[in-house]
């Protein structure tokens, strides 16, 4: 599945190494891939000429909001609710035989994600194999998100 | 450090995390109703397990419900949707659909395949009275899908067998990711079953379509191909030894797939094939059913109203035919078996629209050909003015206001319960408003 890369966001930034945001326009990139920084905090992005630049960045990035726990992003304008994530993940299937069968964790299930309001929502980050270092580093739920909503940074 | 001294320092860091509650479902307050497991007819998946929290009448929050299920959901409070109409108003509005209906017959009854069986056989009989005939949107499909059916016999099967056993599945033109959001977590992909125990990764996933789709990164082998070479597709993978001349770089991978495979679900959207392509689909599976190496199963998976199955069911029982029959067939003498919208349009007097979608670019629309037609329309959805219609009554929803059976797209009948703080809004659901038009034309 394609995945945004460190050097697809680096080619809309200035790339002029002034260090205004402390840091070079490489590391921004990488900073900007795990949203750590937003295509706001450089300077020069501002300035005219780089106005449609900004405005890919923002557009390539999306609006959603890291779990710091877990890393995920979900981008709610691609998300359409259809569950796969929940159905993928190896902490529901260990834990729940109803929902590695297919159907939706009830609403007193302990799971990691959720569909919410028709969009995927992360209720327990701490289950996350992602947040225990011991685990295994699992990235199931991007992976098989046919939409591309959600992201791990 | 090595990894053994990492793996444990990690475990001890882990066992030495303050635990914290979670935050789950149950600490979410803010509603004064809760109803679970509930059926959600948003589209033929009939999803059973969706929880919806309300607090004064509105929804606050649902548990996995999708996007087509949650626009439904948005469609019954919306601001703009056409308000009930009073008593004394809906007798006078039915009386002057009844007189319009009359006057220009025959009658066509599009879309019942939106509501509850109930009304699917009020369609029957109102079209009856004005001596027309009830059809859904996608009748062409449905008609030419249930001959092959007659012809070649059809191998069907439950959803849940095909969870359980489907090895390979097919998406013939058909994209669940657009008109079936959950198929694939709920049965046909990702859902676990007996025998495909890691659920997708027991199975092979392959599609068949003419643009890229949104399915496209999920199959192991897809084929963008033009619907006029399907047939040649067909023909490779039906006899993968011989020289059938068709070339594709998922060729191999697909017919080795299926040779490896006990089991084939095929998915075919049959308003997207040709006829010659549902004839060699219809062919390839009788073969391999009758040789008993494997079994496949052909499913229909269009772009209709939710309860097309009881539509057909319904259709089957009152005309004997699933596609809601013809002119032809409904009164001696008349014109001969429409195929078409615009052979349609040369017959039909006036039409009565049974809406089709919370988006009217979804097929809520009439096509050009009968768009000049006098219309009633029966709409649950919020739309000023509804559809253009002569007559608009605005109606309960199927499944959401009203209760109703409806059928799940591998036919097994499901009773559908509406929310029950939403059963007072005061409109009236479809049969009812049916049942008064029929008493109406008598």
């Amino acid at each position: 599945m394609p995945r945004k890369s460190i050097y697809e966001l680096y080619e809309f930034l200035p790339k002029t190494n002034c260090g205004e945001c402390g840091m070079s326009c490489m590391a921004f990139a990488g900073h900007l891939l795990a949203r750590d920084v937003r295509a706001g905090d450089c300077p020069v992005l501002d300035e005219a000429q780089h106005e449609d630049n900004k405005q890919r960045l923002v557009e390539l990035l999306g609006e959603g909001v890291k779990n710091e726990l877990t890393g995920l992003i979900v981008d709610d304008h691609l998300c359409t609710g259809c569950g796969a994530c929940v159905n993928v993940c190896p902490v529901h299937g260990a834990n729940n035989r109803e929902v590695a069968l297919g159907k939706g964790p009830r609403h007193n299930d302990v799971t990691v994600i959720q569909i919410i309001n028709a969009r995927v929502r992360l209720v327990n980050p701490e289950l996350c194999n992602r947040a225990i270092p011991s685990a295994p580093p699992c990235k199931a739920c991007a992976d098989y998100c046919p939409t591309d909503a959600m992201e791990l940074v | 450090m090595s990894i053994n001294k990492f793996i444990k320092a990690s475990i001890q860091e882990e066992d030495q995390r303050p635990f914290a509650p979670s935050p789950r479902a149950e600490s979410f307050t803010d509603f004064d109703h809760a109803y679970h497991s509930m059926l959600c007819a948003g589209c033929s998946c009939l999803c059973d397990d969706i929880s919806y929290y309300m607090k004064e009448g509105q929804v606050t929050r649902t548990l996995n419900l999708c996007e087509v299920g949650w626009k439904r959901l948005c469609a019954v409070s919306a601001e703009d949707r056409v308000p009930p109409l009073s008593p004394s108003l809906l007798s006078d509005t039915v009386n002057h659909a009844a007189r319009l209906l009359q006057a220009h017959p025959p009658v066509l009854v599009l879309g019942a395949d939106n509501a509850d069986e109930a009304a699917i056989r009020k369609s029957f009989d109102l079209a009856g009275t004005f001596r027309g005939i009830s059809l859904p949107r996608s009748f062409s499909g449905i008609r030419r899908f249930y001959e092959r059916a007659r012809r070649f016999g059809w191998a069907t099967a439950l959803l849940d067998e095909v969870r359980d056993r489907a090895e390979s599945v097919i998406f013939w033109r058909a994209d669940p990711l657009v008109t079936h959001h959950r198929h694939l977590s709920r049965y046909s992909l990702f859902a676990r079953g007996r025998l495909t125990e890691r659920g997708n990764l027991d199975r092979n996933l392959a599609a068949v379509a003419s643009d890229e789709t949104v399915i496209e990164p999920l199959c192991q082998q897809f084929f963008q191909l033009s619907p006029d070479r399907d047939s040649a597709l067909i023909e490779a993978l039906a006899h993968p030894q011989g020289a059938s001349g068709f070339e594709h770089r998922d060729l191999p991978a697909l017919a080795r797939a299926l040779q490896g495979s006990s089991y084939v679900a095929l998915f075919v959207d049959p308003e997207k094939v040709t006829d010659e392509t549902l004839d060699a689909l219809f062919r390839w599976s009788a073969k391999l059913n009758t040789e008993g190496r494997k079994r496949m199963v052909i499913l229909p998976l269009w772009d209709a109203g939710p309860n097309i199955e009881g539509f057909c069911r319904v259709s089957l029982e009152k005309n004997a035919t699933p596609w809601g029959g013809t002119f032809a067939e409904a009164s001696a003498g008349s014109q001969p078996e429409e195929t078409s919208w615009e052979d349609l349009a040369g017959t039909v007097g006036s039409v009565i629209l049974i809406s089709s979608g919370v988006d009217p670019s979804l097929g809520g629309l009439l096509p050009e050909s009968l768009s000049e037609k006098p219309r009633v329309v029966i709409d649950p959805f919020k739309r000023t003015p509804a559809l253009n219609g002569q007559v608009v009554i605005p109606t309960a929803f199927p499944g959401l206001e009203s209760d109703g059976i409806f059928f799940r797209a591998d036919g097994l009948p499901f009773d559908v319960h509406g929310i029950e703080v939403w059963r007072n809004h005061g409109y009236p659901t479809v049969r009812d408003v049916l049942a008064d038009l029929m008493s109406e034309g008598r």
